[in-house]
């Protein structure tokens, strides 16, 4: 029995925020010029009362809509995200009651960033093919806006927010599938990328500066030094060929990175995905995005395999392949 | 070789189609720079004249010295010699000099 990805749909918020407008808030600012680097032009940003939790519902409600399965169908929720409701109850809870999915479903959530889809992939094979469940629904969904000082300019320009879903099946087609997968964490990285607040870390320390952090040349230069390896490792571990891939889909950080790791891997151009122009960095959400995308484009293809490599926060990275029916 | 290999910066042939991780290490191809070729190419990465850095100028006081700017640098290293900073580096440069010595022996006199 192979875990397969059978459906993938994606819902941004409505509210579209344009270089134009940062341009006009810091007008001391090149914008355009940043913007020209990382590739990024506009990002959907989640308004104040529209949480990851409601991006999500309505992500999944594509994915029944498409009528690739029916609430009933599940039988285990996973979520990743970094912007949950609360720090308890589970968000994934909070899901399944949403979604009218059964209470005979699993259901938990997990804390990942930019690497958590790839993770997600693999907790939901681990499921599948020990015959635990059938139907999972993995839903990634990130609001990083909410974590963003309005003032912190760079940052708000990278990211936006945005949710994906993620149906996976139990198929008997051994010529479709997931895996194998690479792992990788450093959590020294941790000053790099952080969020202080909302946590119990520093809930006695007004004084600390709470929102979102990033240490872009370190984030960086890690990125060049781990990625290329962990491409290879994954190469080595599935005994293919970086030429046997037919299309390359990376965490979508921003296009000058992106090229900096396609460049130094040696990819052709035409093998490589890269589509961020009006959604910006959704953290866990940008690789189901880029192959919904990529499907919508017709650059993957039933019967093509991609690889998938998610890295950041943590520092945590992973790679797999997946062959898409 | 970089003198910084003793510290794990890791070098990979710039602009080269052999791939880094299929040569032994001592096989791996240095690339090098004059000094004032180095600089100029952080005269373009600041957008500033040519000739305008020398070395002793504080990052903290350049203008057009932020966070981009750190990351293009992080970039001209990988692309120019083919060195991927370890974790930190970056951090402890105050002045450009600090960004060259970066480079080791990889930028010459």
């Amino acid at each position: 029995m192979n875990a397969v990805i059978s459906a993938v749909e994606y819902h941004l918020p409505q509210t579209i925020q344009t270089n134009e407008e940062l341009a006009a808030q810091f007008p001391h600012w090149q914008v355009q010029q940043i913007a020209e680097k990382t590739g990024i032009h506009a990002r959907h940003i989640a308004a104040e009362n529209e949480l990851a939790s409601d991006l999500a519902v309505v992500a999944a409600r594509k994915l029944f809509d498409s009528g690739a399965a029916a609430p009933a169908d599940i039988d285990f929720i996973l979520l990743c995200t970094q912007s949950p409701d609360y720090l308890l109850p589970t968000t994934a809870c909070l899901l399944q009651s949403r979604l009218g999915i059964a209470t005979s479903a699993g259901a938990l959530d997990f804390n990942l960033g930019c690497s958590g889809y790839v993770y997600g992939l693999s907790l939901a094979k681990g499921l599948i093919e020990t015959g635990q469940i059938r139907n999972l629904l993995l839903v990634t969904a990130e609001t990083y806006s909410k974590h963003i000082h309005p003032e912190d300019r760079t940052v708000r320009l990278l990211f936006g927010d945005g949710a994906a879903a993620t149906l996976i099946q139990a198929r008997q087609s051994p010529d479709v599938g997931i895996g194998p997968f690479v792992f990788g964490t450093d959590g020294a990285g941790a000053p790099n990328l952080i969020v202080r607040k909302g946590a119990l870390r520093h809930i006695d320390s007004p004084d600390q500066p709470l929102d979102l952090y990033m240490n872009g040349p370190e984030i960086f230069a890690f990125t060049l030094n781990t990625i290329p390896k962990t491409v290879h490792r994954l190469i080595a571990a599935a005994g293919k060929s970086l030429a046997e891939i037919d299309l390359f889909i990376f965490h979508q950080a921003n296009a000058y990175m992106l090229e900096h790791l396609r460049n130094r891997l040696e990819i052709p151009a035409e093998k490589f995905f890269v589509e961020l122009s009006d959604i910006g960095n959704t953290v866990s959400a940008s690789i189901p995005i880029a192959i919904k995308q990529a499907q919508r484009f017709g650059r993957l293809r039933s019967g093509q395999l991609a690889m998938l490599v998610g890295f950041g926060v943590g520092y945590s990275w992973s790679a797999t392949l997946v062959r898409f029916p | 070789m970089s003198s910084f290999r003793g510290l794990a910066i890791y070098a990979h042939p710039p602009n080269s189609n052999s791939s880094p991780f299929h040569l032994p290490a001592d096989k791996i191809p240095v690339q090098t720079l004059k000094k004032a070729d180095f600089l100029c190419k952080i005269d373009k990465l600041l957008a500033v004249d040519p000739g305008t850095v020398k070395g002793p100028e504080i990052l903290a006081d350049l203008p057009v010295w932020d966070s981009l700017a750190a990351i293009g640098f992080v970039a001209l290293l990988d692309d120019e010699l083919g060195i991927t900073l370890p974790s930190g580096k970056m951090e402890q440069c105050k002045t450009v000099a600090d960004l060259v010595a970066l480079a080791g022996n990889q930028v010459q006199p």
